[in-house]
């Protein structure tokens, strides 16, 4: 197990290492995080000039969708790319030979990044938040160990769920549309909006549903919170990361029966 | 003239039938791009149905408004001259030249030869949008036409004169980025939320206020200076893209790189 477990923590530090060398789009990615925060801070302050909105406060609000788009930016994977990329050039095949799981593999080998990116657009979110609305009073130090787990429970939720996509192209050759479906679920279901904002009735199909799970739960954790509500909500995220391992896992069982690769 | 309106129609008609040949993915891409800009008109309906009344000045009409103008002006830009943002690439790969041995017009080659699938669903959506919540409005269609004239030919401006400054500075695709990032943002939310700075820009070095925001208000109120001045102002920009474009190209040196345009 330790051996398995220190396979894949090479691929890590490698990919880690490779970002580190790779990270001029990082710089790019930092301006896009801080003026899409503009954007929408400007927009809430309009939206707020009319009072508090369900609770939340102007301030509670733009911290709330700092850390939306810090799950959204930092801990975002590419992995639905690479694998329709893969399966459809072949190259997956190069990958089925190392001494690997696949889908553990790719997993390793997104966190060098996501590690890099938390680290970098952690520092920066503190440092808007603290710029454009001042100090969150309602987060206290004790939230800090659960809005962590809360947000690696989201990166790993949300690659699993990207993973699973990518796996239908062994299916489906444009399986576009099925990304454009969940990346605009996530928008609408938590991170332009809390799900606190949606009508009553799609409140409860969004509690129900694992996209939620991805922006608005480690957010809402962050500045509303409560011991209930964060094993609340770990528990719930936890639920869903399980569902989505065993269906990506099934279906990357079914899928690479397949596989045809030709030689070339 | 007439030769470079066959150039264009026939780069349009080639790059249509390219489009149509891998129908999947055309439709796929079209649908998934108009659902995209769905999510977005979702937010603004929470929005609007949490406060009620106006937004900045803008009512949730006036947001559909502007945002039709964004999504079909942006539409037709990269339907029609999709290779705008490609002009960084072109060039440092050497595959400008392919351009230059053509006998025709540079910069139009350069820009039509390329098309953008999803562009078919941005031009859609702001037609369906506009149908939906303005109906037979005929003033409405008016400034909504005149809005994609406009934003049409100023994205394309602001992306060329973006692009070309790789001429000078090197790989300058990031700048267009930012510039085409700018152009949309400042383009789909009231104008009155930004601060003055921003307001600034979008009335000076990337114009793009007077081809959403100004149609709008024209929409509401005409007077016929603003109009006249919004029209002046996105032709000159489209000359002056194109003078920096075909001053940069002086400075363009060859590669060595065999290209084939099929």
């Amino acid at each position: 197990m330790m051996k398995k477990l220190h396979k894949y923590t090479v691929i890590t530090k490698v990919s880690l290492a490779n970002a580190l060398t790779y990270r001029s789009t990082t710089y790019l990615r930092f301006f896009f995080y801080t003026f899409f925060i503009y954007v929408f801070m400007s927009l809430w302050r309009a939206i707020y000039q009319q009072g508090s909105v369900h609770g939340y406060g102007y301030v509670q609000m733009v911290w709330y969708l700092i850390m939306t788009e810090f799950v959204s930016f930092a801990c975002g994977s590419d992995i639905y790319s690479t694998m329709n990329d893969e399966v459809k050039s072949g190259s997956i095949a190069y990958h089925l030979g190392r001494p690997s799981h696949y889908v553990f593999y790719q997993l390793a080998n997104s966190m060098g990044q996501v590690l890099l990116n938390m680290m970098g657009f952690g520092t920066l979110a503190i440092v808007i938040g603290f710029v454009f609305v001042g100090p969150l009073f309602t987060f206290t130090m004790a939230g800090l160990p659960p809005l962590i787990l809360s947000v690696t429970l989201s990166i790993l939720l949300n690659f699993f769920i990207l993973m699973l996509l990518g796996l239908s192209s062994f299916v489906i050759e444009d399986n576009y549309a099925f990304y454009l479906i969940y990346q605009k679920a996530t928008f609408m279901l938590g991170m332009f909006l809390p799900v606190e904002f949606l009508p009553s009735w799609l409140q409860k199909i969004a509690r129900n549903l694992p996209f939620s799970y991805v922006h608005w739960a480690p957010a809402k954790i962050f500045v509303d919170y409560s011991n209930g509500l964060a094993i609340e909500l770990i528990s719930r995220q936890a639920l869903c990361l399980l569902a989505a391992i065993t269906a990506t896992l099934l279906s990357y069982h079914l899928a690479i029966r397949r596989l045809q690769v030709n030689g070339g | 003239m007439k030769k470079h309106s066959k150039i264009f129609w026939s780069y349009f008609r080639l790059n249509f039938a390219s489009a149509l040949e891998y129908r999947a993915s055309f439709f796929s891409q079209a649908f998934g791009m108009a659902l995209s800009n769905s999510s977005f008109i979702f937010f603004w309906w929470i929005a609007f149905g949490q406060i009620g009344g106006k937004i900045a000045g803008y009512s949730f009409e006036d947001v559909l408004f502007i945002w039709a103008v964004t999504s079909s002006g942006y539409g037709i830009s990269t339907l029609l001259f999709a290779n705008a943002s490609e002009l960084t690439r072109l060039i440092i790969t050497g595959e400008l030249d392919t351009f230059l041995l053509q006998p025709c017009n540079v910069l139009l080659s350069v820009l039509c030869s390329r098309t953008s699938l999803s562009a078919y669903g941005d031009l859609i959506y702001g037609f369906i949008l506009m149908v939906i919540f303005y109906g037979s409005n005929r003033l409405a269609w008016l400034w909504f036409f005149a809005g994609i004239v406009l934003f049409g030919l100023l994205m394309t401006a602001v992306v060329l004169t973006a692009h070309s400054l790789s001429f000078f500075l090197g790989d300058a695709s990031v700048i267009g980025t930012l510039a085409t990032e700018f152009l949309i943002n400042v383009s789909i939310y009231p104008e009155k939320i930004y601060a003055p700075f921003i307001r600034a820009i979008m009335y000076s070095v990337i114009p793009v206020g007077i081809a959403v925001h100004t149609p709008l208000r024209l929409f509401a109120e005409f007077s016929l200076l603003p109009t006249l001045i919004a029209f002046m102002v996105a032709g000159l920009y489209c000359v002056l893209a194109a003078t920096f474009f075909y001053r940069g190209l002086r400075r363009y040196e060859s590669g060595n790189a065999i290209v084939t345009r099929l």
